[in-house]
């Protein structure tokens, strides 16, 4: 068992033990309804926890959608006297159709104004309860009945209702775990490390933040259906502001990065009102519960949780001493995955290209081919446009005019995910790994090309989704020992030298399963020992069939690897042609070269 | 020669990682001063430690006889020192002038800052040329002369120069390095990390090696050039500079068979 899946068994068993010997340590029906509070405030924070804390939406307007629920709950049950399990999944329903409809554009949004759009939401539900008949005005709606599920179970008793809102709590927070260690977190884990480099693997973040959207309204949903049974009535001030900001505190005070987090932090919130009820200090509550707040976040910066995990690392952990198994590149085959060469002439076709950032044309009119199964290097001084070469062709930055082509298919207009998503990889001149996951994670990451299974095979874990995973690491452990690191899985980026980040960098790149691999200056930085592995890497990883362009600076890696060499200057191709016939170009040693390199050739 | 910069058994790090383990070294007034090293090997640390950006756990630093080591960061620079960090780190929105000017932050005579101004862009014409233009479009090496004409807005006495060569053209590693010459020429005295090796040591007075954390190896840099452990492990061995050309030519044939 990992350190991770340990933590996971030892939460579960103590969250367990908690909940079943609530009813016994503090019996009675207040008592009851304090921790049936907790309960539904859970499933809500789970969602809070996705939404803020993995996805980073700073949506706050959560009780919004508690109201949605809570509402259809108490009208379907009392006017037409519906089930109330029923009442409770169609509510759920409509909210996350509700949420759906408004995700798109909402999610534009960003910050602050993402916050204010959230609260205005929210006001305006608020506003609607107080006007509209059916939902009974500021009187609101009495009369809810007791919870049932299809008339074949009652919950007519507090400590039976009690454990049903925790049971559904823990399927709550079952689908946040299952999101959390799924392709879909690490995405958005990879997303708040390094936008461009989730991009680069394919992850398509604007599904993914709308996902976490919905499953998170249709928490907040459930968790007001369940309030509303509760209490037996609703009225506008049950989900009013003081609810959405409990929710959020709660969370943050939890622990915001962790589904467990949110779970403790619904616990914590509601534990410490009752406690100061218990005090009679009702009018310092606001002010104590503020204080208290903000003296548990300076204490513990990423929650309860995030201590105890840290606490937990250094008593039971015994940090294994973990080591890397480096071999030399390639001594570990890498499972083949590109199918027969059944390409055009060139891989790429850069025709044309241009792209000027305002008077400064920085691409202005340069055409090459890419030859399949080549190593073809792009060399310049600095400011000739390489790099916005290399953006143009990753669909970083969209093309002036002139055409890009990926084996006779125009991409000079696509995103790029979309880039990514036919086949090609790439790594950055200043590396990019998401330093918020593991290696072995990071590697991982590559693989979002190829993954097929649905938000709801994600959420409950189906045969389908777990075999995906499986392979997805088997794939990543095979990439990484390839580019000779095995035994770095558990560790994190930045524990590794610079040399052996840049491996793994490329080993998330090859995971992608790339036609065409594209390397801004992957020898910056590197010393001659880690530059000749570089090159022995990527002459295997050529072996392979893949096609590889780079842009490079030391001229020993060009001259020694590339098949065909292209050198710009000022925005324009100034020659091209196999490396010797390059290197000894008058023009090419004025401006670039220089004398050092005159001599040697 | 009186020592501007000295460091004695300065260990640093982050958090419960050790990286510097008793650091001492001397940089002298209009010297420059290489530090070589491996990615790892604690070069960018030790910067950090000197600037305050990260505490000495031990050790002693002085600057100009004065300890400096528990000052923060501010005081440090009004102190007289200027980094210019790894990777640049200019403001990349703002146009060249305005990065310069953040140079010159802490300095509240405008007379003083328009002539600072005036300093850098006679030293590096091509930035006046740039002036109003954002610092993010310009190239590696024209950026490279902000993030040096940014730090000498301030008028350190003493220079920290981190990785310059860093994704530089061949050429435009010349001319940087030529630039670092006429700094010394004007009186600057400069402490250089460089991975490149050999650019750095073709300009310094002196030099130190590090390895691990540790003062591996110190003298003048011809000396250092010249010794076979430095030339083992930072020059590519004995041979000339081709070899290594050579060898990926050699896998080439063997792996790809062309």
């Amino acid at each position: 068992m990992t350190t991770a899946q340990q933590k996971t068994a030892l939460a579960a068993l103590l969250g367990a033990t908690a909940v079943i010997a609530y009813p016994f340590l503090f019996p009675g029906d207040y008592l009851l309804g304090v921790g049936i509070t907790a309960g539904a405030l859970a499933t809500s924070t789970v969602g809070v926890v996705l939404l803020l804390g993995l996805a980073h939406q700073l949506a706050i307007g959560q009780a919004a959608f508690s109201i949605i629920g809570g509402y259809t709950t108490a009208i379907l049950c009392i006017d037409y006297g519906w089930d109330p399990f029923v009442a409770l999944v169609v509510g759920a329903a409509l909210t996350m159709l509700i949420a759906w409809a408004i995700a798109t554009p909402l999610l534009k949004l960003r910050g602050f104004v993402l916050v204010m759009a959230t609260l205005g939401l929210h006001l305006m539900l608020i506003v609607v309860a107080y006007q509209l008949p059916i939902t009974g005005g500021a009187i609101g709606l009495p009369g809810v009945p007791k919870f049932a599920i299809l008339g074949v179970m009652h919950f007519t008793g507090e400590t039976d209702y009690f454990y049903l809102v925790w049971a559904i709590a823990a399927v709550a927070i079952v689908i946040g775990l299952n999101i959390d260690h799924s392709a879909i977190g690490r995405a958005l884990r990879a997303l708040a490390a390094s936008e461009a480099a989730a991009a680069s693997v394919a992850v398509d973040i604007e599904r993914y933040k709308v996902q976490m959207f919905v499953i998170g309204a249709g928490m907040a949903s459930v968790s007001g259906s369940l309030i509303v049974h509760y209490l037996r009535a609703i009225d506008p001030t049950v989900f009013g502001f003081a609810f959405s900001l409990n929710l959020v505190t709660g969370t943050i005070v939890g622990g915001l990065l962790s589904i467990w987090g949110g779970a403790l932090g619904a616990v914590v919130i509601i534990g410490l009102r009752e406690v100061l009820r218990e005090l009679s200090l009702p009018l310092w509550e606001a002010m104590i519960m503020g204080g208290l707040t903000v003296v548990i976040l300076i204490a513990f910066p990423r929650g309860i949780v995030g201590f105890i995990g840290d606490l937990y690392d250094r008593l039971v952990g015994a940090r294994r001493d973990l080591r890397v198994d480096v071999t030399p590149p390639g001594a570990v085959p890498l499972a083949s995955f590109l199918a027969e060469d059944k390409d055009t002439a060139a891989m790429l076709e850069v025709a044309d290209a241009a792209r000027a950032f305002g008077s400064l044309r920085a691409v202005d009119g340069v055409s090459f081919a890419v030859a399949p199964r080549s190593i073809t290097a792009l060399i310049g001084p600095n400011g000739a446009g390489k790099t916005t070469l290399f953006n143009l062709i990753g669909g970083y930055q969209p093309l002036d005019s002139g055409a890009i082509r990926l084996g006779g298919r125009e991409i000079g207009a696509l995103l790029p995910k979309d880039v990514a998503m036919l086949g090609v990889g790439r790594t950055f001149q200043n590396i990019q790994l998401f330093d918020n996951m593991t290696v072995l994670e990071n590697v991982m990451c590559g693989r979002h090309r190829q993954l097929r299974a649905g938000i709801v095979e994600i959420c409950l874990r189906l045969p389908h989704a777990r075999a995906e995973e499986r392979e997805t690491r088997r794939r990543a452990e095979n990439a990484l020992a390839f580019v000779g690191l095995r035994g770095a899985e558990d560790m994190a980026p930045t524990a590794l030298s610079f040399g052996h980040q840049r491996m793994v960098e490329i080993a998330r790149a090859l995971t992608l399963e790339p036609r065409l691999l594209l390397m801004d200056e992957p020898a910056s930085g590197l010393n001659d020992t880690e530059t000749e592995q570089l090159a022995e890497l990527v002459l295997r990883i050529a072996a392979l069939g893949v096609t590889v362009l780079l842009v490079e600076h030391d001229m020993r890696l060009v001259m020694g690897l590339a098949d065909h060499v292209v050198v710009m200057d000022h925005g324009e191709k100034m020659a091209e042609g196999p490396s010797d016939v390059v290197r000894a170009d008058p023009r090419v040693i004025e401006a670039y070269l220089g004398r050092e390199h005159d001599s040697a050739a | 020669m009186t020592a501007l910069l000295e460091l004695e058994g300065v260990a640093s790090g982050y958090g419960r990682t050790k990286v510097l383990h008793g650091v001492s070294l001397t940089v002298g007034a209009g010297e420059i001063v290489a530090l070589i090293g491996a990615n790892g090997a604690g070069k960018s640390t030790l910067l950090n430690t000197v600037m305050g950006l990260l505490p000495a756990s031990s050790g002693d630093i002085r600057f100009d006889g004065r300890s400096i080591g528990r000052l923060p960061t501010p005081a440090i620079v009004r102190a007289g020192l200027g980094q210019v960090p790894e990777r640049r780190q200019l403001f990349g929105t703002m146009s060249v002038e305005e990065n310069l000017r953040m140079g010159a932050y802490a300095v509240a005579d405008r007379v003083a800052v328009a002539a600072s101004l005036e300093e850098q862009f006679a030293r590096f014409p091509i930035l006046r040329e740039r002036r109003r233009q954002a610092a993010q479009t310009l190239s590696g090496g024209e950026q490279q002369m902000v993030a040096i004409a940014r730090a000498m807005m301030a008028r350190p006495r003493l220079m920290l120069l981190d990785e310059p060569s860093l994704g530089l053209a061949p050429l435009m590693v010349e001319r940087i390095m030529a630039q670092i010459v006429a700094l010394r020429a004007a009186g600057n005295t400069i402490l250089l990390v460089e991975q490149n090796a050999r650019a750095a040591l073709g300009i310094a007075d002196r030099g130190y090696v590090l390895e691990t954390g540790r003062i591996a190896l110190g003298g003048p840099a011809a000396e250092l050039a010249a010794s076979e452990a430095v030339q083992d492990a930072y020059l590519g061995g004995q041979g000339d500079r081709a070899a290594l050309e050579q060898r990926i030519r050699a896998k080439r044939r063997a792996i790809l068979g062309r």
